[in-house]
């Protein structure tokens, strides 16, 4: 069925009119001056972190809780002893698990297909995570704080709790296929860092905005002021000294350094933790007679 | 055709149904471990267990279920014939027919149940039974006295006749003819059955009774002697015996019978690891009075790599700590076969048996060691050594069997070799021997045969085979155990009965003197593997040996899950618990009993309840703790922990001079605690008050 002429017309028109909205927008979208800056503060930790485990696993329940007990009590007990200002153990999650209790052996031959033997009673599993805390590190010597944290690790070894590796390095091991490689024991920690991310910020639009003064004088115009503000997303708290394999996978399955909750900053490594912040910002571009006859800012 | 909205409506329902019902039938979740095994079995006959034990053959078992029941219905006729088919069967097999699930003789369930008929059942026995038992006696009294044709006829008397008119005067002759051969428990075991199954005998109770002490005071047997004396005592005292042809009374018989027993030296066996005294660790700063180290660093680093380079996982060498035994001189090592002493003072070398400073180089070249297996003990200035030909593993022949040595503990000199020796030859000798006077109790498997398990006992003068006994066949041929932990069996002695434990699922007693299998318990064990797989990990084993304490008899087999109890008096089973597999048995006091491993434990003797459980590191199984008044030691990979026994506290933190090794064994001597591990043997002072002198450090190289 044929449209009605007027119809045609006004189709016609309504297109013609929303063609050239959208080209004007594309044009005042490329006006202006977009610059990336990025910005980088310091930031000292002032805690270290040992994450370890307590387990009691047995056949009976009640020889479960016994050995649970037990070791929760020797480990808090162990720590208490050493009398180090600013060491706290803090308790948090406990799990209860049931399943069989086949071990290493057992485990892979299942996996591999093989009769494992007598068949595997389940055995029942109470195990708490514990979070040894000490405050104050930046204070401490170098060489005193290594003696601290190794103090604090014999004594986890020493009461037959388990020390956890970072999850991240485990991880990595595991997708690269080795079993026993060595893995970070100990989180680094800067508390409070609002102020460090401040400074970021600050420095990351400083940047910006000087890149963008620059342009503007090799352009022959006046920077005018900010249309738009984005900021782009940057790892915090890793240094990026590791490999690009690495790297990848970490993007790839999400893992990896992030700023913590509450706005701590953690790492595996002693030594300032680096706080970076990249922003991507937009600067009106005005000529210098526009600026001088008023039509500009 | 058009279909109908409803037809269609009810067609996908009917779909959906059907697959509702599929995902709720149970399956397997893919993210599981399944372990998929035989259930763990006690039955006798089972093949599927990890030991079988010398059984007889189903028909005997129902034989004997069909003497009781025709028995029970007065049917003696019938119930006779059974029984005689069960006396006619192997008189070595095993029948399931002790309380708890021991296994017995089917000789003994015979007597057991003849001595359990009723009287009206006795009265037809002896009508059937007793012509033929008192040819046999007329057989036996022809025979000269106390040669072996006399003793074969009393035997069967006794053993098939048992309950007939003329069984206790041919048990009480069979006892004498036992005793005159030196055969101390069977005599006591003859006249102990006059005692309890024929009080009608005309043979003096008080005779017999001194007749039992008498041998009991003679051969150390401590409790069948306390009991003997008691019912003297308490009954018999005036009563007259006959003893070497004069008559006097029993209470002066027994008088100077005290005299003898007390006089009679107590056996040493090991009864777990228990010194009586607690022993003062050296302070932190300490240093040892002497150290030998049996490899380098290098060496003890291509050792830890042993398997793993070949992708076979840890083999039990790399955890190896060699078996080591200190008397009032020397501490003696046996090192893969080489055997070595120390100056236990000095920690100088005295004497070796041959140079070993490559033995880390050989034992990468042939990883096929059997670490576990071998083994060193002593005894009056001889060494008992389980080794293998060294080069005969260097030269590619890994199943090489094991050999029995005695050695001369003064000069290392070897006195005999069971490889010489034609009664032993043959035999592929397991476990660490246990010195009884003047004989070993050792464990072997036949030469080529590496399921089926004896128990020998040697003359340790010359190494003379007195018996061989069949224990059981296991399911795994042992010497095909290339990747895993062989089973090794421990043994201990008390009263004049041995116990074997095969760690492979069984325990026997066996009768020191002759070897007979007394009875045997079967116990849940895994059934180990051959097969190996590509960087597989294994979980570490501990091996103990069982433990008598307060008349009870206490093991963990090494591939199970269970403590066990047995009462040794009534050979009746005790109780059981699951405890880890890592476990092994350390020591007990009154009220508990200990555990290491993995953990440290404390488990109740009463109420078998866990006490306390201490976690401790375990980097070897070859570990041996130690139990004293008051204290467990465990030396580990981090040092040796002290560890408070009531509350299982950790008291103390040795670290010592060895804290690169795996931790190992503690041995204790009046000034010194001495450490085995698997890269060096160290002695530490125990005075507080000591100043150790300057350490003196030997090592392989000297």
């Amino acid at each position: 069925m044929k449209l009605p002429t007027r119809l045609s017309t006004a189709i016609l028109a309504y297109c013609a009119a929303a063609c050239a909205l959208v080209g004007a927008a594309s044009a005042a979208d490329e006006a202006g001056i977009t610059v990336t800056g990025t910005g980088e503060a310091l930031a000292r930790p002032n805690r270290v972190e040992l994450d370890l485990a307590v387990a009691g696993t047995a056949e009976l329940t009640g020889d479960a809780i016994v050995k649970y007990n037990d070791l929760l009590r020797r480990t808090t007990d162990a720590f208490e002893a050493l009398e180090l200002d600013g060491l706290a153990v803090e308790q948090r999650s406990l799990e209860f698990t049931r399943g069989g209790a086949g071990g290493n052996a057992a485990l892979q031959a299942a996996m591999a297909g093989v009769d494992a033997g007598a068949a595997v009673k389940p055995e029942v599993g109470i195990s708490r995570s514990l979070r040894v805390v000490l405050s104050g590190i930046d204070k401490l010597p170098e060489d005193e704080l290594m003696e601290t944290i190794g103090r604090l690790l014999d004594t986890a070894q020493d009461a037959g709790a388990n020390v956890s590796g970072s999850s991240t390095d485990s991880l990595m091991a595991q997708l690269n296929g080795i079993s026993t490689a060595p893995a970070s024991v100990a989180t680094f920690v800067a508390e409070h860092a609002e102020v460090t991310r401040e400074q970021a910020y600050q420095r990351a639009f400083d940047a910006a905005e000087s890149r963008a003064k620059r342009l503007a004088a090799l352009s022959g115009g006046t920077l005018g002021e900010v249309v738009s503000i984005e900021e782009t997303p940057v790892e915090a708290g890793e240094e990026d000294d590791e490999g690009v394999q690495a790297q990848m996978m970490k993007a790839i399955y999400g893992i990896g350094g992030q700023a913590d909750e509450d706005g701590r900053l953690t790492s595996n490594k002693w030594g300032d933790i680096p706080v970076r912040v990249s922003l991507r910002v937009r600067f009106a571009l005005y000529d210098s007679g526009e600026r001088s006859s008023g039509r500009g800012p | 055709m058009k279909h109908s909205y409803r037809s269609r409506i009810a067609a996908l329902a009917g779909a959906a149904f059907s697959l509702a019902s599929l995902a709720a039938l149970p399956g397997v979740a893919l993210a599981q471990v399944v372990a998929v095994s035989p259930a763990a079995s006690t039955e006798v006959n089972d093949p599927n267990r990890p030991f079988v034990l010398p059984a007889q053959k189903t028909e005997v078992t129902e034989n004997l279920a069909d003497f009781h029941r025709y028995s029970d219905k007065g049917q003696w006729e019938r119930a006779f014939k059974s029984l005689q088919l069960v006396l006619d069967a192997a008189p070595t097999g095993l029948v399931a027919g002790g309380e708890g699930g021991l296994l017995l003789p089917s000789q003994l369930l015979v007597r057991q149940a003849l001595a359990g008929l009723p009287p009206e059942g006795k009265d037809a026995y002896r009508l059937f039974h007793d012509a033929d038992a008192r040819a046999l006696l007329q057989t036996a009294q022809a025979e000269p006295p106390g040669s072996a044709a006399e003793i074969e006829q009393l035997n069967k008397i006794f053993s098939n006749y048992f309950i007939t008119g003329v069984a206790a005067p041919a048990a009480d002759r069979l006892g004498d003819a036992y005793f005159e051969r030196g055969e101390v428990d069977a005599a006591i075991r003859c006249w102990q059955s006059v005692l309890d199954h024929h009080p009608e005998s005309d043979i003096p109770r008080a005779q017999l009774l001194v007749k039992i002490a008498t041998a009991a005071a003679r051969a150390g047997l401590q409790e069948e002697f306390a009991t003997a004396r008691q019912e003297i005592e308490s009954r018999h005292a005036s009563d007259a015996v006959q003893v070497g042809g004069r008559t006097q009374s029993a209470g002066e018989c027994l008088e100077r019978l005290v005299a003898v027993a007390a006089a009679r030296p107590v056996e040493s066996v090991p009864r777990g690891s228990v010194v009586a005294a607690d022993i003062h660790l050296p302070a932190d700063d300490s240093r040892p009075k002497w150290q030998f180290r049996m490899f380098t660093d290098a060496d003890a680093a291509a050792m830890a790599s042993i398997g793993r380079n070949w992708g076979w996982g840890r083999m039990t060498i790399s955890e190896f700590v060699p078996p080591t035994v200190v008397d009032d001189q020397r501490v003696y090592v046996n090192l893969l076969g080489h055997h070595f002493a120390l100056d236990r003072t000095t920690g100088k070398l005295l004497w070796r048996s041959a140079r070993f400073h490559d033995v880390a180089q050989k034992a990468q070249q042939n990883q096929y060691w059997f670490a576990e297996q071998f083994s060193l003990s002593v005894a009056d200035g001889q060494l008992l050594s389980v080794y293998r030909d060294t080069n005969a593993v260097n030269q590619g022949v890994p199943n090489s069997p094991f050999r029995l040595a005695r050695i001369n503990a003064e000069n290392g000199q070897e006195i005999w070799n069971s490889t010489n020796l034609p009664e032993l030859a043959n035999w592929n000798i397991n476990g660490t021997p246990l010195v009884l006077g003047d004989r070993a109790i050792a464990t072997a498997l036949k030469a080529d045969q590496g399921t089926e398990q004896y128990a020998l006992a040697v003359r340790i003068a010359d190494g003379k085979l007195l018996w061989s006994t069949h224990l059981g066949t296991h399911q795994t041929d042992m010497t095909q155990m290339y990747y895993q932990r062989s089973s090794q069996p421990a043994l201990v002695a008390d009263n004049g009965r041995v116990y074997v434990e095969t760690h492979a699922g069984a325990l026997l007693e066996l009768n020191a003197q002759t070897g007979a299998i007394q009875w045997a318990f079967a116990y849940e064990a895994k059934v180990p593997t051959q097969n190996w797989w590509y960087g597989q990990q294994q979980d570490i084993l501990t091996a103990g040996p069982p433990l008598i304490a307060g008349g009870m008899l206490f093991f963990k087999g090494m591939r199970s899950k269970r403590l066990h109890s047995i009462r040794l008096a009534e050979a009746t089973v005790g109780w059981k618990r699951p405890v880890n597999e890592s476990a092994m048995i350390v020591g007990t006091d009154e009220k508990h009993i200990y555990l290491g491993g993995d953990e440290l434990t404390a488990i109740d003797l009463e109420t078998q309840r866990l006490k306390w459980a201490t976690k401790t590191p375990l980097a070897t199984g070859m570990v041996r703790p130690l139990l004293t008044e008051s204290r467990l030691y465990h030396f580990s990979s981090r040092g040796v922990f002290e560890i408070d026994k009531q509350t299982g506290d950790l008291v103390r933190m040795f670290r010592g001079a060895d804290l690169s090794s795996l931790g190992g064994a503690i041995l204790v001597t009046p000034d010194a605690l001495i450490t085995v591990s698997n890269l060096a043997v160290t002695a530490y002072p125990l005075s507080e008050t000591e100043t150790s002198p300057d350490v003196e450090q030997a090592s392989v190289s000297e």
